[in-house]
């Protein structure tokens, strides 16, 4: 039950993620949605291929870093919330979300 | 409302006055350094600059009507002493001291301090506790060889129910609540995790991957959850 759904959530990630393949604000959008939906590792995957057409996104890096976070893996978060930080040094939810990682 | 006291207005002290402060309640705050009085000045009710080793001048204050005391003067081992066993003889009912070493520990719990906390020695059990496992996130023993433990779920328990994970058959330990990070955005669109915890979840709880348990059982069974 949990399966095919699970594979119904899949497919219909991967329709949306074909679909804005080339456009990187629409990467973010779609990034964001999937963590609304709790999806954290399809959030992770649209984030990353919208870093990938724009290296400088330091809103890419820093959604990266809470979806990491949601999942627990709180090594990748901090780096991700440093590559924001070192993109744009006044990036203030990453270096907030930082402080928050170290207080953790 | 609740009327607390803090002598001490060092790091420890005024983190205790200033959460107490933040939960509404009503916070005496005593130090016999003025700029560390000042400081505290809008953050605690009232706040004052006195001798707390000087038995007038506490009751001048009113500290005998408020409900506990948590005494922390920092590495002031006579003053701390001295302090507590003036609070004691007044009758205040409850008095939180922090001890500095062993034997401050033994003199505090002599003189009858209700009760004795020594952060640096909790923090240190604490902190090797989370290399030694870094999936445990936090504990608190209830009563001997019986802890509660929050910790990551096993892989085996996640995306299932709490039914279907049969945690109580599996490991000898009862869920008693779930920590989840519920996603949200915040005003400028940016993602943002806020805590949600569900107290005794119900059988068909998802446990999901991220989620903290807090698990109660023997240390022998809480040991089987241990990644």
């Amino acid at each position: 039950m949990i399966s095919s759904k699970l594979k119904e959530r899949r497919d219909q990630f991967l329709k949306k993620l074909s679909e804005c393949a080339q456009d990187a604000e629409a990467l973010l959008v779609l990034g964001k949605s999937c963590f609304l939906s709790s999806w954290y590792r399809e959030a992770i995957e649209a984030y990353k291929k919208c870093i990938a057409l724009e290296n400088r996104n330091d809103a890419a890096y820093y959604n990266l870093g809470v979806a990491y976070q949601a999942l627990g893996k709180h090594r990748e978060a901090r780096n991700a919330f440093l590559k924001a930080l070192e993109i744009n040094p006044n990036h203030g939810a990453s270096q907030e979300a930082l402080n928050n990682l170290a207080a953790y | 409302m609740k009327q607390f006291a803090v002598i001490g207005a060092g790091l420890f002290g005024t983190s205790v006055a200033r959460t107490l402060s933040e939960e509404g309640c009503d916070v005496l705050l005593i130090d016999s350094n003025e700029e560390r009085v000042r400081d505290m000045d809008e953050v605690v009710s009232q706040s004052v600059q006195l001798d707390a080793t000087d038995e007038k001048a506490l009751k001048s204050v009113g500290i005998a009507d408020v409900d506990a005391v948590v005494v922390s003067v920092g590495k002031d081992m006579e003053a701390s002493i001295l302090v507590t066993m003036l609070l004691k003889e007044m009758g205040i009912k409850w008095v939180v001291v922090k001890a500095i070493s062993e034997a401050h520990y033994k003199i505090l719990a002599r003189l009858g301090a209700d009760r004795i906390v020594f952060p640096e020695r909790e923090m240190g059990v604490k902190v090797a506790n989370s290399l030694l496992h870094p999936t445990i996130f936090d504990y608190l023993e209830v009563a001997p060889g019986y802890n509660i433990i929050e910790t990551e779920p096993p892989p085996e328990i996640i995306d299932k129910s709490i039914e279907e994970a049969r945690v109580r058959s599996r490991y000898g330990v009862d869920i008693i609540a779930i920590k989840r990070k519920r996603p949200v955005l915040d005003s400028s669109g940016n993602s943002k995790l806020e805590d949600e915890v569900t107290i005794v979840p119900q059988a068909d709880e998802i446990i999901r991957e991220g989620d903290a348990i807090v698990v109660i059982g023997s240390e022998a069974n809480l040991e089987k959850l241990k990644l």
